[in-house]
């Protein structure tokens, strides 16, 4: 192994231009592999605060189905009290508002922020860590009390240096008071976006309670992941049960708990209930997935290609002095795993410095993008993988020319 | 020559078919991300259709309206509000709407008329609505509340919609569908701005806040005096909570709203391009080094060309010549793949014009990149020494 | 025709210094059949290079149908190379991606004439060595001796006044080294082409005009 190991760089050392030019390109392939991980895993892995959420499931909206015409809106607060806050056997469900921009006046000055309403049970769902402070509890939500948790970016904005714990802010012509500080969260964390949550019990008028469909969404935190389907179905029969307003309109509602991949599949496509939209989003992504990785792909295997074919005479003489088929594939298979293993290590630390970059650009508000121990799992593995792929073929095709055309130069 | 130059490269098109396969991706992502660049900054400088300086939006909450019910239990009080924000002496003019620009809301219509389908973008608005976006009427009037009156439903139309639906013929008059009635035509409105469709074709319809016309709009849209200072906001706002302590009120300059829709509707653009601009310089590397080894492999060859009586010059040319046929063959399968994209209703996204610029501007970055990756290997090419190599044997 | 004065050739490598070629002096009439000759490493293939204009000496005078050759620029010696010189290597050089046809025109491309002219050239440079059924088979479908052929029909399409040949038949069984010779004697005969060859062989050097034989790098006998 060790001389394999010898020889492979020695090899490379001898042709160093052409070398470094596959290294450059080696690495800037990786990179650009390296960054997509860490996005994808920071959009995906779950994590504070939402690091339950392999055990939720969501309702984001709810469509009321006609002969003649669909309207689909956010559930309203009332579905989600009535029909999943009594679903049996869960740890949690909670209600939360839509998103909205809102202006928040301090000391006669404005600042713009994300506003949710929630209850209290919302914080045990999620687990934000508190810089300082505490969440609203159960009483709190039930008298209506005017508390606010507000994030990390939102208390620079408004408070400076100050601490922000009791201070107080006017949000719809009403102080609310600082009670907690949480860290800023990355747009990709649909449940736990905001700058500032307040008890949806300190709203002005309490038509929200009444109503079916409004502007919320619900997130039912399961016990374990094997209670999901059984909860899906017992809401899916709760659904055929809930009674329509408008009969002469609508004949039937259709609303159902997804996972969080299901809730955004169903999301991103206009029909919101008539296929299995989760499939289709799969279906979409592996086709980009590959798409986007077939230029890389092909990038490397046409510089090892012809870093291989390039050496042909070499390949003749060994052949001469009785190198099986087998072992030319297994030398250049090792040499190009070597180098791509070097073109690795570079495209780690000229990925690392993109995603620096990309933090600092604040590319997706919030997202911290992050080389984790993960992450670079992911991307060692993807280049040992890329390296045997991409060298495989080549070594192979280069090796079943006869020793002959080799040592004369490499036929086609 | 550029015969026996196609000749080298179609012989050897075996070898040569990865590299052709990833010129045909590249020109791929570039014609992609340049197709939508240019009609993102063709659509960003048509006129908008109205004015969004000193425009405010207020939110009002709390008191959603029972859409099935043939009056909206809360019209008195939005009827009020809106009364009240028109008192103020810093407001030019106020209004409702239900689909406001620079706005998540929007409102499709597919309707018949006279045998054909058509559709429309429409928003469902109070009388002040014209004169708070400074909109302009060519033909016929906006509404007025006189209009109150009327037996049938009145409708102003842009002009896109005009020239679809009457032609040259004069569309003040002319009935839509149902009871529905056109008495004005403004000029193009775009709902979401810069970043609209060239043309909305949109609709408006008159919403009354003193007689029952099933639920109104819950968001105000007022124009301020120029130099109004920001603390109005929290005077707006504390006005409509003592009128109706129970509506949430939110005011949001649309100036500000502008800025955040834009940017979420550009950014995805944005990134792409960057994501493209890697890959392409990826490609181009691994050109280059693929063309070095070429030409390395090709000493012989070279060297035989120059001694049968080639200048430096000629095998220069000879290299670039079959990058740009190599690059041709990948362009022209390109350009046949792209080509199909009509067919499969492109023109719906993008504009004809736009689709053919892209392509070509696509196809000229593809060549230029090609052939400036073969520029070193070229000069490469030039400098073999004839008797070097072959003298290799 | 040739004409080397006091010829020197030098390598330098970073470390040796080779002399390659020393005091040389040769003189070649018009039509005249020239051999050379000596032990590998002797310098002839040097020698033929500078003949055919592929390198220049380190010292001394080298003209070419009266021309002087000394400082001539990029150009002007690949003119020279296109329009008065024809080479034919040991190893043949035909460009394997391209038919027999394609292969003789390419000296002719670098000429300013039509396509209809290169192709009424090079087949009848071909018809000269007998090859006109195979104008449209690849070198790899030919045997050792046909591509040599090739490679003479090729050096010979533009009508030079020299042909300069390595080694012809050194790749190649007594047969068909006969079959070259006898081309190239046919050539020099019926064309009135010049001829300077390097060979090993005594025998086909013996037939020729003239032999000249290099030891290290100097002419001896």
């Amino acid at each position: 192994m060790q001389s394999y190991v010898k020889l492979a760089l020695k090899v490379l050392g001898r042709r160093k231009v052409f070398t470094l030019i596959s290294l450059f390109g080696i690495a800037m392939t990786l990179a650009v592999l390296v960054v997509a991980t860490a996005i994808l895993d920071d959009a995906f892995e779950p994590r504070a605060p939402q690091s339950r959420f392999d055990r939720v499931l969501a309702i984001t909206m709810v469509s009321m189905i006609g002969p003649r015409s669909t309207e689909t809106m956010n559930p309203g607060y009332r579905l989600i009290h009535d029909y999943i806050y009594t679903l049996p056997g869960i740890e949690a469900a909670t209600a939360f508002s839509e998103p909205a921009q809102i202006g928040i006046y301090r000391n006669g000055g404005r600042t713009d922020a994300q506003f949710k309403r929630t209850d209290a049970a919302y914080w045990r769902v999620l687990d934000f860590r508190f810089l300082a402070g505490r969440p609203f509890t159960a009483d709190e939500e039930e008298r209506g009390a005017l508390v606010a948790v507000i994030s990390d970016g939102l208390r620079k904005r408004l408070f400076r240096r100050e601490a922000a714990l009791g201070r107080s802010m006017e949000i719809d012509g009403r102080d609310f008071r600082v009670i907690g500080v949480v860290p800023d969260v990355p747009i990709t964390r649909f449940a736990a976006y905001s700058d500032v949550w307040v008890p949806h019990t300190t709203a002005r008028s309490s038509d929200y309670r009444h109503e079916l469909m409004g502007n919320y969404n619900g997130i039912v935190l399961a016990r374990t992941r094997n209670d999901l389907p059984r909860l899906k179905s017992e809401f899916a029969a709760r659904v055929k049960r809930i009674p329509i307003d408008d009969p002469k309109r609508f004949n039937r509602v259709a609303a159902s708990l997804d996972t969080p991949f299901e809730s955004f599949s169903r999301g991103a496509f206009p029909a919101r209930f008539g296929y299995d939209a989760a499939a289709v989003m799969r279906i979409i992504l592996t086709i980009l997935t590959l798409l986007f990785m077939t230029l890389p792909a092909l990038n490397l295997i046409t510089l090892n290609l012809s870093r291989i074919l390039e050496r042909a005479s070499e390949i003749g003489v060994r052949k001469a002095f009785g190198a099986s088929r087998g072992a030319l594939v297994m030398q250049f298979v090792f040499e190009n795993v070597v180098l791509t293993l070097i073109g690795g290590a570079m495209a780690l630390v000229t990925g690392a410095a993109l995603i620096a970059a990309l933090n600092r650009v604040d590319i997706i508000p919030n997202a911290q993008f992050a080389l984790n121990v993960r992450v670079l799992l992911y991307g060692l593995v993807l280049a040992a993988f890329f390296g045997i792929f991409s060298g495989v073929y080549p070594a192979w095709r280069m090796s079943r020319l006869h020793a002959v055309d080799a040592l004369r130069g490499g036929a086609q | 020559m550029i015969r026996h130059l196609l000749k080298l490269v179609w012989h050897r098109k075996r070898t040569n078919a990865l590299l052709i396969a990833e010129i045909f991706a590249s020109f791929i992502i570039v014609f992609v991300v340049v197709t939508m660049a240019l009609s993102l900054l063709l659509r960003w400088h048509q006129p908008l259709g109205f004015d969004y300086h000193d425009v405010w939006t207020v939110r009002l909450s709390g008191i959603e309206p029972d859409f099935e019910a043939a009056d909206d239990a809360h019209r008195p009080v939005v009827e009020q509000l809106l009364r009240e924000v028109r008192s103020f002496p810093q407001v030019v003019d106020a209004a409702m709407s239900a689909t406001p620009p620079y706005g998540n809301a929007t409102w499709d219509s597919i309707r018949d008329f006279e045998g054909r389908t058509v559709r429309l973008t429409c928003d469902s608005v109070t009388d002040g609505f014209a004169n708070v976006m400074r909109m302009r009427v060519l033909r016929g009037r906006w509404f007025t509340p006189a209009d109150d009156a009327l037996s049938y439903q009145p409708m102003v139309i842009d002009a896109d919609v005009a020239r679809e639906l009457f032609g040259d013929r004069d569309p003040i008059g002319q009935k839509f569908d149902k009871d529905e009635r056109i008495i004005g035509v403004v000029a193009p409105y775009r709902k979401n701005g810069e970043v609209s469709a060239t043309a909305e074709h949109f609709a408006f319809y008159r919403k009354s806040l003193t007689k029952p016309n099933g639920p109104v709009p819950r968001m105000i849209i007022l124009r301020v005096r120029p130099g109004t200072s920001p603390d109005f906001e929290q005077t707006i706002a504390q006005r409509l909570h003592a009128v109706s302590p129970e509506t949430t009120v939110h005011v949001h300059r649309l100036e500000r709203t502008r800025d955040g829709f834009l940017r979420v509707r550009t950014s995805p653009i944005l990134f792409l391009g960057i994501v493209s601009l890697f890959l392409i310089s990826m490609v181009a590397l691994g050109l280059t080094g693929v063309l070095w080894q070429t030409v390395t492999r090709r000493t012989r060859e070279i060297g035989l060309r120059r001694a049968v009586g080639a200048s430096g010059t000629n095998v220069r040319a000879q290299i670039l010549g079959e990058v740009a046929l190599l690059t041709t063959l990948a362009l022209l399968l390109g350009t046949i793949i792209v080509a199909q994209l009509p067919l499969l209703g492109a023109f719906r996204l993008v504009q004809p014009a736009v689709f053919v610029s892209g392509m070509a501007a696509a196809l000229a970055t593809i060549y230029a990149i090609t052939l400036l990756c073969g520029a070193y290997p070229s000069w490469l090419a030039s400098t073999v020494e004839p008797a070097e190599a072959l003298r290799y044997e | 025709m040739i004409r080397l004065e006091s010829i020197d050739k030098v390598y330098r490598t970073e470390r040796v210094e080779t002399l390659a070629l020393q005091n040389i002096n040769l003189d070649v009439t018009d039509g005249e059949f020239v051999s050379i000759m000596g032990p590998s490493g002797c310098g002839k293939s040097t020698l033929l290079n500078l003949i055919g204009l592929l390198d220049a000496p380190s010292s001394g005078r080298l003209t070419l149908d009266g021309a002087p050759i000394n400082g001539a620029g990029d150009k002007s010696l690949a003119r020279l190379r296109n329009e008065k010189l024809g080479f034919v290597f040991q190893s043949f050089h035909l460009v394997p991606d391209l038919t027999v046809l394609d292969n003789v025109e390419i000296p002719l491309l670098y000429r300013s004439i039509s396509g209809a002219e290169r192709k009424k050239l090079a087949l009848a440079a071909i018809e000269a060595v007998g090859l006109s059924s195979r104008v449209h088979h690849f070198p790899t479908q030919l045997s050792g001796g046909q591509q040599q052929r090739v490679a003479i029909a090729r050096a010979i399409a533009g009508k030079p006044r020299i042909l300069l040949a390595d080694e012809p038949t050194g790749n190649l069984d007594s047969q068909m080294g006969e079959e070259i010779m006898t081309i190239l004697h046919d050539l020099n005969r019926n064309a009135g082409t010049t001829v300077v060859m390097v060979t090993h062989d005594e025998r086909f050097a013996q037939r020729t005009d003239r032999i000249v034989r290099l030891f290290d790098g100097r002419q001896v006998a």
